[in-house]
């Protein structure tokens, strides 16, 4: 399966949501030492029902999802973002995970294809520290980005 | 023997690496998902996230994800749907996935689940003694 194929399905999101939950829900548990009939309790709610969040299948209205964060002093966040935009942070967050590797091409590219022509003959004066900086702020560049995308994929 | 390889599974995209387990050229994860009926594509979406979630180093409730006795001498999981299961086990840098199976064969795909690791892992311990007497020499 591709990855655009698996972030632009139902299943992903659904699941990202119902195991952040559980996680929330689990922490508050085990740092108050709640079992479940007492967490139970505490929300006024069945311990079949706590049972059915922290197994991760939770799936019910809005409301409950508001009721149970602010019971456990939290607020639920929801932002909204393009699916184009997430695709391409998604993307770049893979390429960032090969950062050692593409700095090593861009060194590379630098010390064989005349890189110091861009300072004066006296370049080795330079110091390394300098170069690598501005390296590392061109890295940021578009043109730049398009290169680390073809080194790292 | 079998021969032994393994990629990275793309759909993936966690902060440690997982992989797909490669028999014979054949990727198990791919082989798997290629023959799932339809009905199943659905549980093997949440599949992905949970394995995806679980190598963020994230915590799973015990329904998806049961973290298991390390017979083969590494940590061994199963990822858990209603009808799926997925086998993987805990290298020093990744995960490997290396069987998929159902939940009504669950302890037959469990036994060639351990068959394959066991067998994996004596490959990969051969292949690096067999490094180690050459750097001795």
């Amino acid at each position: 399966m591709e990855r655009s194929e698996l972030i632009k399905s139902r299943e992903y999101w659904l699941t990202e949501i119902q195991l952040n939950l559980f996680n929330m829900i689990e922490d508050y548990r085990k740092k108050n030492s709640l079992n479940k009939r007492q967490l139970a309790d505490k929300l006024g709610v069945t311990k079949g029902y706590i049972s059915q969040i922290l197994n991760g299948d939770f799936d019910h209205k809005i409301s409950k999802l508001v009721d149970l964060s602010l019971a456990f002093d939290k607020v639920p966040l929801i932002s909204y973002r393009n699916l184009d935009e997430m695709e391409a942070i998604d993307s770049y967050s893979q390429i960032d995970k090969n950062w050692t590797i593409t700095i090593t091409e861009s060194i590379k590219l630098d010390l064989s294809s005349g890189y110091n022509n861009d300072y004066d003959k006296n370049s080795d004066s330079i110091p390394q520290s300098k170069r690598l900086s501005e390296m590392m702020d061109n890295i940021n560049q578009p043109n730049i980005i398009e290169n680390r995308k073809e080194y790292a994929l | 023997m079998p021969k032994f390889d393994s990629a990275k599974i793309t759909a993936i995209n966690a902060r440690e690496l997982v992989e797909e387990l490669i028999i014979d050229g054949e990727g198990i994860l791919t082989t798997y998902e290629n023959k799932l009926s339809k009905n199943y594509l659905s549980e093997f979406k949440n599949i992905l996230k949970y394995i995806e979630y679980a190598a963020n180093g994230n915590s799973l409730p015990k329904t998806k994800l049961r973290k298991y006795g390390n017979s083969n001498g590494t940590t061994e999981y199963e990822f858990k749907s209603d009808h799926l299961r997925v086998w993987a086990i805990q290298l020093p840098s990744k995960k490997l996935v290396v069987y998929g199976g159902y939940k009504n064969s669950q302890d037959a795909d469990e036994r060639i689940f351990k068959a394959k690791t066991k067998q994996y892992l004596e490959t990969v311990k051969e292949i690096d003694n067999g490094k180690k007497r050459i750097n001795k020499k």
